[in-house]
C-alpha cells in the first residue's frame, strides 16, 4: 500500500470520496478522480501484465494519453487501457494475463527459443498439415496481454454527433488553448478537444508554478459561446479529406458509453504535445521502470510516489525538476545518470540537487535494471564503459530526451521528416523549401505548435499556439496580420527548441534491450532481420513486427527509427516515418458504428399483422411477415379458400407526361405500345427490365391510369433504385415526371377461391371475370377506400391484387380480415407466397436467375421484341439471341417429403452442373418441388432423372416443365 | 477513403451520400459488335489524373456530372446530368 503524498492544487483525486473497485476479486480502495492504474499502483501492485511475446512482466511504464498497455478487463469488457480509464465505484477488474504458473513464459528463460520470423523459419510446422493447425492454434492463445472475447453484461450506448466548425484544435495544452481562444475572438466556430479531463496538457502535472499558467486560460476560455469544449475526447482519425473522428468517453453519470464526434472543420491546429522517449537499457521492460512524465502525473495528479527508492537517468533538464520533486515529497533518489557532459544541465537546477545529497553522474547512463519481478537495483556505468556500478532502487525513471506525438498530424498529410539538429520528428515549416524533397506537400490550413513541435518553453509554446491559429485563419481569408506579428514578434525572444540527447548504444548486451515493449523486439531482432537481409521500412517493420503491437509505435517508433538509422545510416538515416494509419490508438467497434443504426422498414399493415400473430423475417431493408404459425397450412387455404397477403413491399411509382410512354418504353423490354401492341385502358401488363449486359434485373406490371398517366410494380428488391435508374437513362427535353409512391400506397393481394365472394361483400363494383378478368384491373371503392384492383396469375389462383392509400390500408386490412372470417380467410406471409409461386414455376430474378443468366436463358425473352423500340439492353439482347445458352433454368418434383433446400448441387455422373435456387414441400402437390441453374445439357428435359445432392448421398429426381401446379393455368384465370 | 462532392442542389456533401456511377463513356449504337459492347461494359481508362464520372445523389435524387482528380480526389468541378431539368 502507498501512501499519498500531501495534497497540492495540481491533484485530480478528491479526497473526501473513498471507491471501492474490485481487483481480481479483491476489494481495493481509491480516490474518486483516480485511474485504474493510478489505483493498482497505490494498492502496491507493479505487475500489471505479462508482455506478448517473451510473458515477461510488465508495469506501468506510461500514463499518458496514447498509453495502450496494461490492458485489463473492466466490468468484462475486455482490452481496456486502465491508464485512461478513471475508478467507479463496485467497478470490476481482471487482469488478462496468467497469473501463477504461465508455461508461456519460458520462451523469455530459453534463449533462442522464439527468433524474429521463427514461424516461417521451423519447417516440421509447415511440413504437416496437422502440425501447423495445432501450432496456429497455440499461437493464438500465447501472446501474454491480449484478452479473450466474451459476452457483456449490458449493451454499451453510443452515439455519434456531427460538427462543422471553422477552427478544430487538437490537444488543451498551453499551445491549443492560446490557438482557440485566437479563434474564439476572432468570432469564429472553435472546437477544442482534449484527451484529459481538465485542461492544461503537459503543464497540468509539472506543479503549482506551472499550473498558476494555465488557470488563467481556463478561465478565459470558459467565457466564449462560439467555443466548443470538448474533455475527454481523443481525436483518434483524421481522414485526408478533412474529417475527424474524436472520440469521447462518456463517464459514469451519462447514458452514453462513448460519444463519437465527427468533427469537419475548415482549420486545424494539432497542438498534440510530445512524450518520452524511452531509454534503452538491459531489461529496460521492468516493472518500475517508467517515463518521466509517468512519474510527473502519479506525483502530480494523483499524489503516488512513483516508487520508494528512485533512479535517474537519461539525457536532459527534466529529470532534475523531477528529482527535485521527489525528494521535496520525502521520495529517496539514488541518484541521477546524465547521459550528457558535465556543466550541460542547468546550472542551477544540478546544484539544488547536489546539495540535497543526491549523487549525479555526468557522462553516464544505466547499463542494465536488476531485479526478476521488480527492479531491485541498477547498473549504472560511464558511457562506453562495460563495467559499472549497482546501486539498489526500486524504481527507475528513464528517457532520452522526447518524441512529439505527430500521429494525427501525419494521418492528415502533413509532411513529416526527421530533423538532424534536433533529433526529432517534425511537421516541415510552412516557409520550408520543398526543392530537396518534392513529394511533400504544405497544406496552409493545418498547422502544428507547441511541444509536438519541440517547443519545452512555455512562453514560446503559448506564441506558437497564437502564431499557429493566426496562420490556419489567414488561410481561410481572416485577416490576422496584427496577431501574426506579435507572435512571432514573442517566438524571436524565447530560447531555442533544445535537442534530444542522442540514445544510448549497448556496449555489450548482457540482457534483453527491448526497442518495442508492445510486440517484445529487441534490438538483436532487429540485428538479425537486418543480418537476414531485410533492408526496407515497411518489411522490417513486418518481419520484426516492431512497432506493432498495441501501443502501434506510440513508444517504440521513435527508437525503432533511430536504431535503423544506426545501424543503416546510408539507406535509412533519414529516418522516413512509417505510413501512417488510423486509428490513433484502440477504438471501440461500438464507437465506430455510433449513429449506424438499423432501422427496418415495416409496411402500413405491419402492426395489424403483428396483432395476428405474424412471425416476421428480415429481408433486406424491410422486416416482413414470414407466415402466421404454420405456412404451410396458410399455402392449403389458398388453395382452398382464400388467404389475404401484404404485397406492400414492392416498388409503386406513377409516371405520366407526354413522354411517359417513351421513359417506359426505355427501360422496360416490352412497350406499353408500338411492336407488341399497345395496352388498352383496362389491362394490365406485365414487362421485365434488363440492364446493359442483357441480364433481367426487374419484373413487374404497367397499368394506364389516363392518357399519358402510368401506375407501375417493381419487385421489392428494386424499388429502391428505381429512380436512380430511371434518372439516369432520362434523356433531355422529355417532359416527363416519375413520382414514387412506394411509401404512399399499400398493396394486399387477396388469392383463392374465395377471393371474388370476400370481395364482392365489400365493394358495389362487379369484380366477377365478366367484369374485370384475368390481367385486367379497375379503380372501385373497397370498404369506402379508393383503390386499384388488379387480376394478377402469380400464385396460381384467382387473385386479386389491391392498391390502396397507405393511410387506410390497416383499416381495409381488418374490414377483409372481418368479411372473410365466414369464408375462411387466412393471414398468410412471405413463406407461403414463395412456396404458391413456386408452385406456379415463377422464376423470381436475382434467385432462380442470377446476375450471369441473360434473359434467354431466364425464359423472359418473351416480354422482348426484336423489332420493336430500342430499350435498355437491346444492342447486348440482339447479340444473345443466337448465342449459346450457358446457363438453364430446370424444374425438379420428387414424390413426398424431402429435405433438400436452396443450395443443394445438382449433379450428373457426379459431376457438379449447377444447384438448386429454390426448393419448398407443396402439400397442395404432395411433392418437393424446385427450380435449379444448371449447365446445359441433353438430358435435362422434362420426365428425364436429375440427381441432387444431399447430406452425402444422392437422390433422384424428376424434371419436368414448370408449372408444377394447374399447367393450363385455368385455376387462376377462370 | 473520403471527400466532399459539391452537389448543385445541396451544396458540398459527404460521399458517402452519393453513388458511384462509373467514368463517363460513350453509350454503344444500337447495331454495336459484341466487342463494342464488351469494351464499353467492361473496359475502363481508370485515368491517373482529372476525369469526368458520374455520381447519383440519393438525397436530392440527381445524377450528376463530376470532373475528379483521381489522385487527390479533389472535385474540380460538378453539374447536373440534365441542365434543362
Amino acid at each position: 500500500m502507498s501512501r499519498r503524498l500531501a495534497e497540492t492544487k495540481t491533484n485530480v483525486i478528491d479526497r473526501a470520496r473513498r471507491i471501492t473497485i474490485d481487483y481480481a476479486g479483491k476489494a481495493l480502495s481509491a480516490f474518486a478522480g483516480d485511474s485504474v492504474a493510478a489505483a493498482l499502483h497505490a494498492a502496491g501492485i507493479r505487475t500489471m501484465s505479462a508482455s506478448f511475446k517473451y510473458h515477461r512482466p510488465r508495469g506501468l511504464m506510461e500514463l499518458g494519453v496514447q498509453a495502450a498497455d496494461p490492458l485489463m478487463a473492466v466490468n468484462d469488457r475486455f482490452n481496456v487501457r486502465i491508464a485512461r480509464t478513471p475508478v467507479a465505484e463496485g467497478m470490476r477488474i481482471e487482469p488478462q494475463s496468467p497469473r501463477k504458473w504461465d508455461i508461456y513464459a519460458l520462451a523469455d528463460r530459453v534463449p533462442g527459443m522464439l527468433p524474429v520470423g521463427f514461424y516461417y523459419k521451423n519447417k516440421l510446422l509447415h511440413q504437416y498439415r496437422k502440425v501447423w493447425d495445432q501450432a496456429r492454434e497455440i499461437m493464438r492463445r500465447a501472446p501474454g496481454n491480449l484478452g479473450q472475447v466474451g459476452a457483456l453484461t449490458h449493451t454499451p450506448h453510443f452515439e455519434a454527433v456531427h460538427l462543422t466548425p471553422e477552427l478544430l484544435v487538437v490537444g488543451g495544452g498551453l499551445a491549443g488553448m492560446e490557438a482557440a481562444r485566437v479563434g474564439a475572438e476572432a468570432g469564429i466556430r472553435v472546437v477544442l478537444v482534449e484527451a484529459e479531463a481538465w485542461l492544461g496538457g503537459f503543464h497540468a502535472f509539472q506543479g503549482a508554478e506551472d499550473l498558476a499558467r494555465i488557470e488563467p486560460l481556463r478561465q478565459a476560455l470558459a467565457g466564449f459561446d462560439n467555443l466548443t469544449l470538448l474533455t475527454d475526447t481523443t481525436a483518434s482519425i483524421a481522414y485526408p479529406d478533412g474529417l475527424f473522428m474524436c472520440v469521447q468517453a462518456c463517464g459514469n453519470n451519462d447514458p452514453c458509453a462513448e460519444r463519437t464526434w465527427l468533427i469537419r472543420p475548415r482549420a486545424v491546429v494539432f497542438a498534440t504535445g510530445a512524450m518520452d522517449r524511452p531509454l534503452i537499457f538491459g531489461n529496460n521492460d521492468r516493472p518500475g521502470v517508467m517515463l518521466p512524465q509517468t512519474a510527473q502525473r502519479l506525483m502530480h495528479l494523483y499524489a503516488l510516489a512513483p516508487a520508494a527508492r528512485v533512479l535517474l537517468a537519461g539525457g536532459d533538464d527534466t529529470l532534475y525538476r523531477i528529482a527535485r520533486d521527489l525528494t521535496a515529497n520525502g521520495v529517496a533518489v539514488a541518484g541521477l545518470a546524465d547521459s550528457r557532459p558535465e556543466r550541460a544541465a542547468q546550472a542551477s537546477l544540478r546544484d539544488a540537487l547536489v546539495t540535497t545529497g543526491v549523487p549525479v553522474w555526468n557522462s553516464s547512463t544505466i547499463i542494465t535494471a536488476k531485479g526478476q519481478k521488480d527492479v531491485t537495483g541498477a547498473v549504472v556505468a560511464r558511457i562506453g564503459e562495460k563495467n559499472g556500478r549497482e546501486l539498489a532502487c526500486t524504481g527507475i525513471i528513464a528517457a532520452s530526451g522526447r518524441t512529439p506525438l505527430l500521429k494525427l498530424a501525419a494521418q492528415a498529410e502533413l509532411p513529416i521528416v526527421f530533423n538532424p539538429q534536433y533529433g526529432f520528428h517534425q511537421v516541415l515549416p510552412p516557409n520550408a523549401n520543398l526543392n530537396a524533397n518534392p513529394n511533400l506537400k504544405l497544406v496552409p490550413h493545418l498547422a502544428v505548435a507547441g511541444r509536438v513541435n519541440g517547443q519545452q518553453d512555455s512562453e514560446a509554446i503559448r506564441a506558437e499556439g497564437r502564431l499557429a491559429a493566426a496562420t490556419v485563419l489567414s488561410a481561410l481569408g481572416l485577416q490576422m496580420t496584427e496577431a501574426t506579428r506579435k507572435a512571432e514578434e514573442t517566438l524571436q525572444r524565447t530560447p531555442e527548441i533544445v535537442p534530444n540527447p542522442p540514445q544510448v548504444r549497448a556496449v555489450t548486451r548482457s540482457a534483453r534491450r527491448f526497442i518495442c515493449t508492445g510486440n517484445d523486439v529487441t534490438e538483436k531482432d532487429i540485428d538479425q532481420a537486418l543480418a537476414e537481409g531485410f533492408s526496407h521500412l515497411e518489411m522490417l517493420k513486418r518481419y520484426t513486427t516492431a512497432t506493432m503491437g498495441a501501443e502501434q509505435g506510440t513508444l517504440s517508433q521513435a527508437n525503432f527509427l533511430d536504431y535503423l538509422a544506426f545501424k543503416r545510416p546510408a539507406a535509412m538515416g533519414a529516418q522516413k516515418i512509417n505510413t501512417p494509419r488510423p486509428p490513433l490508438t484502440g477504438l471501440s467497434l461500438g464507437a465506430l458504428a455510433a449513429g449506424h443504426h438499423d432501422q427496418p422498414r415495416v409496411t402500413p399493415l405491419h402492426q395489424a399483422q403483428c396483432a395476428r400473430g405474424a412471425q416476421l423475417v428480415r429481408t433486406g431493408p424491410w422486416s416482413r411477415v414470414d407466415h402466421f404459425g404454420n405456412p404451410e397450412a396458410e399455402s392449403l387455404a389458398l388453395h382452398q379458400s382464400a388467404v389475404l397477403l401484404d404485397v406492400s413491399t414492392l416498388g409503386k411509382f406513377r409516371i405520366f407526361g407526354p413522354h411517359a410512354k417513351d421513359w417506359l418504353n426505355l427501360i422496360n423490354t416490352r412497350p406499353v405500345n408500338g411492336a407488341m401492341g399497345a395496352l388498352a385502358p383496362n389491362r394490365v401488363r406485365y414487362m421485365a427490365a434488363c440492364n446493359e449486359e442483357g441480364v433481367v434485373i426487374d419484373d413487374g406490371v404497367v397499368i394506364m391510369l389516363a392518357q399519358d398517366d402510368y401506375y407501375f410494380t417493381t419487385s421489392t428488391a428494386r424499388a429502391g433504385s428505381v429512380m436512380s435508374w430511371y434518372q439516369r437513362f432520362r434523356q433531355p427535353k422529355w417532359q416527363a415526371w416519375l413520382v414514387n409512391l412506394t411509401e404512399a400506397r399499400a398493396g394486399m393481394n387477396l388469392a383463392g377461391p374465395g377471393a371474388q365472394a370476400i370481395l364482392s361483400e365489400l365493394t358495389p363494383t362487379d369484380v366477377s371475370s365478366r367484369n374485370l378478368p384475368f390481367m385486367g384491373w379497375l379503380a372501385a371503392d373497397v370498404a369506402g377506400i379508393p383503390c386499384y384492383i388488379l387480376r394478377l396469375g402469380f400464385l396460381g389462383e384467382r387473385s386479386y391484387e389491391i392498391h390502396c392509400p397507405a393511410s387506410q390500408a390497416a383499416g381495409l386490412y381488418a374490414r377483409l380480415m372481418e368479411v372473410g372470417r365466414p369464408h375462411n380467410l387466412k393471414s398468410a406471409g412471405l413463406e407461403t407466397q414463395f412456396i404458391c409461386r413456386l408452385e406456379k414455376g415463377h422464376i423470381l430474378p436475382g434467385l432462380d436467375a442470377d446476375g450471369n443468366t441473360t434473359m434467354f436463358e431466364a425464359h423472359f425473352d418473351w416480354l422482348w421484341n426484336e423489332t420493336g423500340e430500342d430499350c435498355i439492353g437491346a444492342p447486348m439482347l440482339r447479340q444473345l439471341k443466337d448465342q449459346p445458352h450457358k446457363k438453364q433454368i430446370i424444374a425438379f418434383r420428387i414424390h413426398g417429403r424431402v429435405a433438400l433446400t436452396d443450395g443443394n448441387l445438382v449433379l450428373k455422373n457426379g459431376k457438379r452442373m449447377g444447384y438448386a435456387t429454390s426448393v419448398r414441400y407443396s402439400p397442395q402437390l404432395n411433392q418437393t418441388i424446385g427450380l435449379a441453374l444448371v449447365e446445359p445439357d441433353a438430358d435435362f428435359v422434362a420426365g428425364a432423372r436429375v440427381a441432387l445432392w444431399l447430406n452425402g448421398r444422392e437422390i433422384a429426381a424428376e424434371c419436368i416443365n414448370p408449372p408444377f401446379y394447374d399447367p393450363e393455368g385455368e385455376r387462376m384465370k377462370q | 477513403m473520403g471527400f466532399l462532392i459539391p452537389c448543385p442542389n445541396c451544396g458540398p456533401r459527404d460521399v458517402y451520400e452519393f453513388k458511384f456511377g462509373g467514368e463517363c463513356k460513350d453509350t454503344p449504337a444500337v447495331n454495336a459488335t459484341l466487342k463494342e459492347l464488351r469494351h464499353y461494359f467492361y473496359f475502363n481508362r481508370n485515368v491517373a489524373g482529372e476525369h469526368e464520372e458520374s455520381w447519383y445523389h440519393d438525397a436530392c435524387e440527381s445524377w450528376l456530372l463530376i470532373r475528379r482528380n483521381t489522385l487527390s480526389n479533389t472535385v474540380i468541378a460538378s453539374r447536373r446530368l440534365l441542365e434543362d431539368l
